[in-house]
């Protein structure tokens, strides 16, 4: 009985696990407002540190997974809850191929919750899709 | 009988008192050496991000080659304290920028020829920050060192003054030019006035203005090296580790006991406050306690002076400055100048706005904020517990709601922040 139980107890434990890294990466993947776009965000530094000017490729794909060549893209953000947007003006600077495009310039000064409002352009649709991050 | 009666009552008061008093110390005792609660996980990495050790090592500086030299960090030090670069002989960096008060001047506005519209801010640790000055109007420290050179209320001299004190010294002279090379020639006075630059002085500006292009670029390029070896020498001002900085590497240690004896429990509760309940991390973060960014606090003004605009007013002036990273006096290629190239440049929360000061040593600095317009750390505290609405934008803090015993809590911990400059010995007195 006290074998079942430890042996239940690890299972829990295995369970909690994988619904925890499934949610963790689930997190790491945003769709545009109306599910157009797929967005998914690398930064060239990890952790993301404060107050460090860095670089990150961005990728987009369709909600099919075809990737998203030569869209235009605008990049604002800022905090929520502080009622204040980042401290610099990230740019789109290259289209690196296979939907995934350099981001230039982006630095958050606090540490807590941030969110990024990515505006996509390709011909005449343009969608927007929010990244939450925490710092 | 009465008698009696009143003396076994004044006893009996007197036991009372004395137990009320013991009592007391006994409570004092008890909070002074009870164990402080212990940290949580997320609480000790904002502690780590704040210990001096986790400061990265200095970026080098694509706009100045000199940055990182010992010579020219040697002759700006030299130059940092020489009042020849002064329009009277009697000022220099070091007039304002004192060593002994943390290359601050314990002013509310500082005096030189005259007195200047801001609050003399520290020198130290600023090689870290994108902006230099409250308002962050210029984006290397070299470009920021050449400003009150030729301000009418700071050093009140010229360029071509300064660039003539580097070539008629001999001693200057060489050392310029072992890091440089050769300096221009600047003997022919029908080239090259005794005074000039685009100052506000009219006649050394017309002076300026009758230089041809040539002249005036080899002016401005031994001008500007003035301030490239100023900066070489300002960037090796760094602060020293703090009782603050001793507590959180026992911490990381495991060595919760030496931390107990390094900081009283009103420091550590001060501490606590500092990161948690009073917000203050907000903005000083990071091993410097400064995110050096723009936040408008809703400050007063100084008594007759309206609202100073703040970042917002310079901008513009930034980007068109000929001393900034992607100027022809500037060593760095276009690409290298970050900060600039993706500036923001129009947001509401620029109204107003000043750059964080580092928290470092700032019980050594007093008075505080932009003006000077704040005596002491007290006030500073219960100017943010308030938070009032601003006169101008938007005053990013909220009211706290702390006690006056967690402000002075903050208070204490703030001072755990004091200690002597690193390398203080070399780099904190004249040459």
């Amino acid at each position: 009985m006290k074998k079942f139980k430890s042996l239940l107890s690890q299972l829990a434990a295995i369970l909690f696990l994988v619904l925890a890294a499934s949610d963790l990466a689930a997190q790491e993947v945003w769709e545009s407002i109306s599910g157009f776009y797929i967005v998914s965000y690398s930064s060239k530094v990890t952790p993301i540190p404060i107050n460090q000017i860095h670089q990150w490729v961005l990728h987009i794909e369709t909600a099919d997974g075809e990737p998203v060549s030569d869209a235009k893209l605008d990049i604002q953000g800022g905090m929520p809850l502080h009622d204040h947007g980042l401290p610099t003006n990230p740019v789109a600077t290259e289209y690196l191929g296979e939907g995934n495009y350099l981001i230039e310039g982006i630095r958050f000064h606090m540490m807590g919750d941030w969110e990024i409002t990515l505006e996509i352009s390709q011909g005449n649709i343009t969608e927007t899709a929010l990244i939450h991050l925490r710092i | 009988m009465v008698s009696t009666d009143n003396s076994g009552r004044k006893r009996v008061g007197l036991l009372v008192l004395f137990a009320f008093i013991a009592l007391i110390i006994l409570l004092k005792w008890w909070s002074d050496n009870r164990q402080a609660a212990p940290w949580t996980a997320q609480e000790l990495v904002i502690l780590e991000s704040l210990w001096l050790k986790s400061l990265p090592p200095l970026a080098e500086d694509p706009s100045n080659l000199v940055a990182d030299s010992l010579q020219a960090a040697k002759l700006g030090q030299q130059i940092f304290f020489d009042t020849r670069f002064s329009a009277n002989g009697q000022i220099s960096c070091a007039s304002c920028h004192q060593p002994q008060k943390y290359f601050t001047d314990g002013l509310n506005k500082a005096l030189a020829i005259g007195q200047t519209a801001r609050h003399t801010p520290s020198i130290v640790g600023t090689a870290y920050s994108p902006w230099l000055y409250w308002d962050g109007r210029k984006d290397s420290q070299w470009a920021q060192a050449l400003s009150p050179m030729e301000d009418p209320a700071e050093h009140g001299g010229n360029r071509m003054l300064y660039a003539r004190v580097i070539s008629s010294d001999e001693s200057y002279r060489k050392e310029y030019e072992d890091i440089f090379g050769d300096i221009p020639d600047f003997s022919d006075m029908s080239l090259f006035p005794i005074n000039a630059g685009p100052v506000s002085n009219a006649e050394w500006h017309l002076a300026w203005q009758m230089m041809s292009e040539t002249s005036q670029d080899l002016v401005n390029q031994v001008f500007t090296n003035i301030g490239k070896l100023l900066a070489a020498y300002e960037r090796r001002l760094m602060p020293g580790e703090s009782r603050f900085d001793a507590y959180v590497e026992s911490l990381l240690r495991g060595d919760a006991a030496t931390g107990q004896s390094l900081l009283s429990n009103d420091e550590i509760n001060g501490l606590r406050l500092f990161i948690g309940e009073a917000r203050c991390t907000e903005c000083h973060n990071g091993p410097l306690f400064t995110n050096n960014e723009f936040h408008n606090t809703g400050l007063l003004p100084s008594p007759g002076e309206l609202p100073d605009q703040g970042r917002s007013r310079v901008v513009q002036q930034l980007l068109e400055d000929p001393f900034n990273c992607l100027g022809p006096y500037s060593d760095a290629s276009s690409d290298r100048c970050t900060e600039l190239n993706y500036m923001r440049t129009e947001m509401i929360e620029l109204i107003g706005a000043m750059r964080t000061p580092t928290l470092r040593n700032i019980s050594n600095t007093a008075p505080y904020m932009h003006k000077g317009q704040i005596d002491n750390l007290a006030e500073v505290l219960e100017h943010y517990n308030r938070a009032e609405l601003a006169l101008i934008g938007h005053n990013e803090a909220e009211p706290l709601g702390l006690s006056s015993t967690q402000l002075q809590q903050i208070e204490l911990f703030l001072k755990t922040l004091e200690a002597p400059l690193a390398e203080s010995q070399e780099w904190g007195q004249p040459f």
